[in-house]
């Protein structure tokens, strides 16, 4: 009992090194409050660290920006680099940010190497290049995306992400002290005090002064008929109206909502501009004032007073905003956890053992009996027990931290664990693992085939958790909020997670049928016979009861997917490409499940049979969204991906197609053999 | 005898499941044909179609492999040896299959669809066609305002057959001399026939209708026709040539008479008047990403002011459609401008509506009584073999 306890308790402590992580930037700033300050984005409301990792990984295709060229320099957590882009803008438009990974785009832009020799580079440089091809950015402005060469779209993403970055550094310059006044005329005829640094807001309840102030300069000179119409006196108080102006742009600073409103229920959270254009209200001004303040203690450097002034301005802000931060910290935790990436790291660990673990009896042949082929004697001390064991927690913890990420997920989103396609490989991994893990349980007895379900378990874990970071990584942000028509969770929880139930259960079938079609081909002995032992037959049965309990998920699925059409649409059935793939399934159990009722086909091509089902669960899962057409087109992603799939499908196919012309040709061999003759298949 | 012995014949399992290999192929060919003849055309002629040729081969379509299915499962339920109890799931996973197969396949035919194009404040008592059209002539200054409308099926079978489109109402025959599903336009020139000719009237003398290859969504497609008229004698009367949303309409000018030819997409007129109230749009805060949108509706059905009328008001939105009788009227789309809100709404009429639920449910029952007896018979030899 001691044990498992202690088990479990590392497990959960797993996730640990990865909260450790810290910004190793030359400022030591605590930014664990800042990260947890709530901003309104895209729907919901967040940590601004999810906010700014987001915007990191758009920039630098990375959740951290390396400070130097070499990794002694250390590096700049999103949160950190947030800071400083939104209350020191000036100085991070001089930070390499931009990653370029195309060549061809560095060449367009006549880029040399970022400053610290790195493929990322600063704003003032991206701008300033694009500036000088500004007539060739506006030319593909007018052309259709789609017809744009790979460097081309870049080029125009690039200058959108520039947009997003200035407005994003934009946010908080109505805080910045640079607006003085050192003349001690104009500084009293504007009510302003002489040498004092002020803010934009301070500075702009002069302007109607200034105005009539310039007006008057300028027409007491003429009158005069001064030769010298501009001097030094006035060129600055002119340079102060043009700072005002400039300024004054960056009204359209909309996207760091950080400022809510009273009422819990009412979303309207505003940015700092915004707030002001709208004629903000007395509850802001007190964060207002936090703001200032915050921006204050960060140019003073990492003291005790930034550290008060972020914990102060989150109580205030979750006060005012009625908002629960466990939420936040839950969200924040989620990101920095990285649950998923750990669980990948222990099914590969699960993986890489096993392998390791026949290599080396393998290569030295333990125990020494000749005639057992290479793979079987690996296999004996696969299952050794401590290792057997070991694989089991490993693969077990990795599947509770994934259990962990999804319902960390759900409760964040408040809806079903699946909305879409990114959550789906989540739920399927998981559902496919626990489902292995089982089936190794009930078949732990079986040492014929004992691990060998462990080892598909964490093999498919691992491959479709790595194709889901491929996946996140194209996406950004996989907490989206929903479209109008998914927004039901009542068939989001049925139709959804029964249908992705169902294509778990079709992959175990699949993973069921690649361990019976492998130990096929070596159960053909020498001698032309196949044995077809019990435990051949179990594994068989199981297919088949997967094959089952497959089809029901699927039908149960698709006739309650069919129940939301008639009730959102008015038909049951449309013949849209969704609907179609999950017929396609359904289609194939029922063929495969009549095919070895009726004996239509033997064991080893029922097998094989399961291997094709996971061609039809990517056809009918992914392959589908790359037609991006029809009613379901929601749940679609982008169509670069077709090579990867028909990889999948080829591989598949030929795998299928060496195991079975494999057995053919060394049955046929061996049966012709003189002692071949006398035996015949057992089924 | 015969019949029995025919019947034994198609319960062979050998062919349904030809047929229903044939049905996956289909459904991959026809999934992916989507994507580029449009879902509407793949969709008739892959799956709603009982042949379809490739290239000059005839091939079954969809349907006549759900027919071998059938078969197949009419005759394997006719057989005594499968009534068992041990089968019984089965059998009746088989019986809700070919309810749902049959059902939808024999009443399923009648099912209707069409958009309501509503600006905030109109109203339509009729909804249209998403891929067919309806020639249409209008008197204009009779007292007799009737409109006579000639369907595209029906112009088109004239058409084939080289016979004329009469009608009562009209004084003169017309026949359809071509149609096309979408169309270009090109200037004739001044020395051409067509414009030196008199019988070329009105539009056709100054520009020729040209076959355009068809768009994939049909709203970026304009239907067009090219049609002449003839008198009761079979005299030539002039030659048209008519597209859909014309700036400027063809009018025919016969016997002081006057009417307007015109094609539009098939009206489907419906029992009732469906008046668009107010349109609403959400979106997430601080997002592009639409949370509802919403459409308040007056359903009015005969006098509204009449003890047996109706004046319902009714609020449309994503997932929750309004239903009346046999139609589902669901919010679609929306077009919003700083002129106007215009919401496109969607009406069907489903007389089978019932055939998923009550065969989904048979299946549903029948799999999981064949697994619950499966499991229970496992239980019951493993029991027996450990005694």
């Amino acid at each position: 009992m001691m044990r498992k306890l202690i088990i479990i308790i590392l497990i959960w402590l797993l996730p640990l090194p990865a909260i450790a992580e810290q910004d190793t930037g030359k400022h030591r700033y605590d930014y664990h409050a800042f990260s947890l300050l709530p901003i309104l984005h895209q729907g919901r409301i967040k940590p601004l660290a999810s906010f700014a990792r987001l915007h990191l990984k758009l920039f630098t295709h990375s959740e951290t920006l390396p400070i130097g060229s070499t990794a002694a320099s250390g590096k700049l957590t999103a949160s950190a680099w947030l800071a400083e882009a939104i209350l020191t803008p000036e100085a991070s438009y001089q930070r390499p940010l931009f990653k370029i990974r195309s060549k061809a785009l560095i060449d367009i832009l006549s880029l040399k190497g970022g400053q610290d020799n790195s493929d990322r580079y600063s704003f003032y440089e991206i701008t300033q290049a694009l500036r000088d091809n500004q007539q060739l950015v506006n030319n593909l402005r007018g052309q259709d995306f789609d017809q744009l060469t790979p460097a081309q779209q870049e080029l125009l993403n690039l200058a959108q992400k520039t947009v997003i970055y200035f407005e994003i550094s934009r946010t908080m310059t109505l805080f910045d002290p640079i607006f003085t006044i050192n003349n001690r005329a104009y500084a009293t005829e504007l009510g302003l005090d002489v040498g004092t640094n002020y803010n934009y807001l301070e500075a702009i309840r002069s302007q109607p002064q200034l105005i009539k102030l310039l007006q008057q300069e300028f027409s007491d000179r003429q009158a005069n008929d001064s030769d010298n119409l501009v001097d030094s006196n006035l060129a600055k108080l002119l340079s102060f109206g043009n700072l005002l102006d400039s300024i004054s742009n960056d009204r359209n600073s909309l996207v760091v909502k950080v400022l809510p409103t009273t009422n819990r229920n009412d979303l309207t959270w505003t940015s700092p501009w915004e707030n002001i254009a709208t004629g903000g209200n007395p509850s802001t001004a007190r964060l207002f004032s936090m703001w200032q303040e915050l921006i204050n203690s960060y140019n003073a450097g990492p003291n005790q007073t930034w550290l008060d002034t972020t914990e102060t301005l989150l109580s205030t802000t979750l006060e005012q905003a009625d908002y629960p931060l466990w939420r936040l910290e839950l969200e924040y935790f989620y990101n920095r956890a990285e649950l998923f990436k750990w669980g990948m790291l222990l099914y590969i660990f699960a993986l890489l053992l096993m392998f390791a673990i026949i290599a080396y009896h393998s290569y030295k042949k333990l125990p020494a009996s000749a005639d057992e082929p290479v793979y079987k004697v690996g296999y004996k001390f696969m299952t050794h027990k401590f290792f057997y064991r070991l694989t089991y927690v490993l693969v077990g913890s990795g599947l509770i931290l994934q259990i962990n990420g999804i319902v960390i997920r759900t409760l964040l989103l408040n809806r079903p664990p699946v909305t879409n396609f990114y959550e789906s490989l989540l739920f399927v991994t998981a559902a496919c693992v626990l489902g292995g893990l089982v089936f190794e349980h009930l078949k732990r007895q079986h040492h014929k085939y004992r691990g060998l379900a462990l080892a598909a378990t964490s093999g498919i874990g691992l491959s479709l958790l790595s194709f889901y970071n491929l996946v996140q990584e194209d996406t950004g942000d996989s907490m989206q909020m929903l479209i109008a028509v998914l927004n039901t969770n009542y068939w989001l929880a049925t139709h959804v997670v029964v249908i992705t139930l169902g294509y778990a259960a079709s992959i175990i079938a699949g993973l069921l049928g690649h361990i019976y079609l492998g130990n096929y081909v070596f159960q053909i002995h020498t001698y032309g016979k196949i044995n077809h032992g019990t435990a051949s037959t179990d594994l068989s049965n199981s297919i088949f009861a997967m094959t089952l309990i497959a089809l029901f998920l699927m039908v149960f699925g698709t006739i309650l997917g069919g129940i939301w059409a008639d009730q959102s649409w008015g038909r049951f059935w449309g013949w849209d490409p969704k609907e179609n793939g999950a017929l396609l399934i359904v289609l194939w159990l029922t063929l495969m499940l009549h095919s070895r009722l009726t004996a239509l086909v033997k064991k080893h091509i029922f097998a094989a049979a399961a291997v094709i089902l996971n061609v039809a669960v990517a056809l009918s899962w992914y392959g589908v969204n790359l037609l991006n057409i029809g009613l379901h087109s929601y749940g679609f992603i982008d169509s670069g991906r077709l090579i990867g799939l028909s990889a999948f499908i080829i591989i598949e196919l030929l795998f299928v197609l060496i195991c079975l012309e494999y057995g053919r040709i060394k049955l046929r061999f061996s049966m012709s053999s003189p002692k071949g003759h006398q035996h015949k298949e057992v089924r | 005898m015969r019949f029995k012995q025919a019947l034994r014949q198609l319960s062979n399992p050998a062919l349904p499941s030809l047929a229903l290999l044939w049905l996956i192929l289909l459904l991959i060919v026809g999934t992916i044909a989507q994507k580029y003849e449009g879902l509407y055309a793949a969709q008739q002629a892959y799956f709603a179609s009982y042949f379809f040729t490739w290239g000059f081969i005839p091939l079954p379509g969809a349907k006549s492999a759900i027919l071998v299915i059938c078969l197949g499962i009419i005759a394997k339920l006719s057989q005594p040896y499968v009534w068992r109890w041990r089968q019984i799931g089965s059998n009746i996973t088989h019986a809700g299959v070919l309810f749902l197969l049959t059902g939808s396949l024999l009443i399923g035919q009648d099912k209707l669809e069409g958009a309501l194009v509503l600006d905030q404040g109109q109203d339509k008592n009729y909804s249209e066609d998403y891929y067919s059209t309806e020639l249409v002539l209008m008197p204009v200054n009779s007292s007799n305002r009737i409109p006579v409308v000639f369907r595209q099926n029906e112009f088109l079978q004239a058409n084939r057959q080289k016979e004329l489109l009469s009608s009562a109402n009209l004084p003169f025959d017309l026949q359809v001399t071509g149609f096309f599903s979408n169309v270009d336009l090109e200037r004739v020139s001044s020395d051409d026939e067509q414009a030196v000719s008199n019988i070329y009237k009105g539009f056709a003398k100054i520009y020729k209708l040209v076959a355009k290859d068809s768009e994939l969504k049909r709203e970026e497609n304009l239907s067009g026709l090219n049609f002449a008229i003839y008198d009761s004698q079979g005299q030539l009367l002039g030659r048209y040539a008519i597209f859909e949303q014309m700036s400027i309409i063809q009018t025919i000018n016969h016997q002081q008479k006057t009417y307007q030819a015109i094609i539009r997409a098939e009206r489907h007129y419906l029992p009732f008047t469906l008046r668009l109230v107010d349109f609403k749009a959400t979106y997430h805060p601080a997002s592009q990403v639409a949370r509802s949108y919403e459409s308040v509706v007056n359903l009015e059905v005969g006098d509204i002011d009449a003890i047996d009328g109706i004046d319902q008001r009714a609020v449309i939105s994503m997932n929750q459609p309004l239903r009346y009788k046999d139609w589902t009227i669901y919010q679609s789309a929306f077009i919003s401008n700083a002129e106007r809100e215009t919401s496109i709404l969607i009406a069907v009429r489903n007389s089978a509506r019932l055939i998923p639920y009550i065969g989904g449910l048979i299946i549903a029952c029948g799999l999981l009584l064949h697994l619950f007896i499966r499991l229970s018979r496992k239980r019951l030899s493993l029991s027996q073999s450990r005694t």
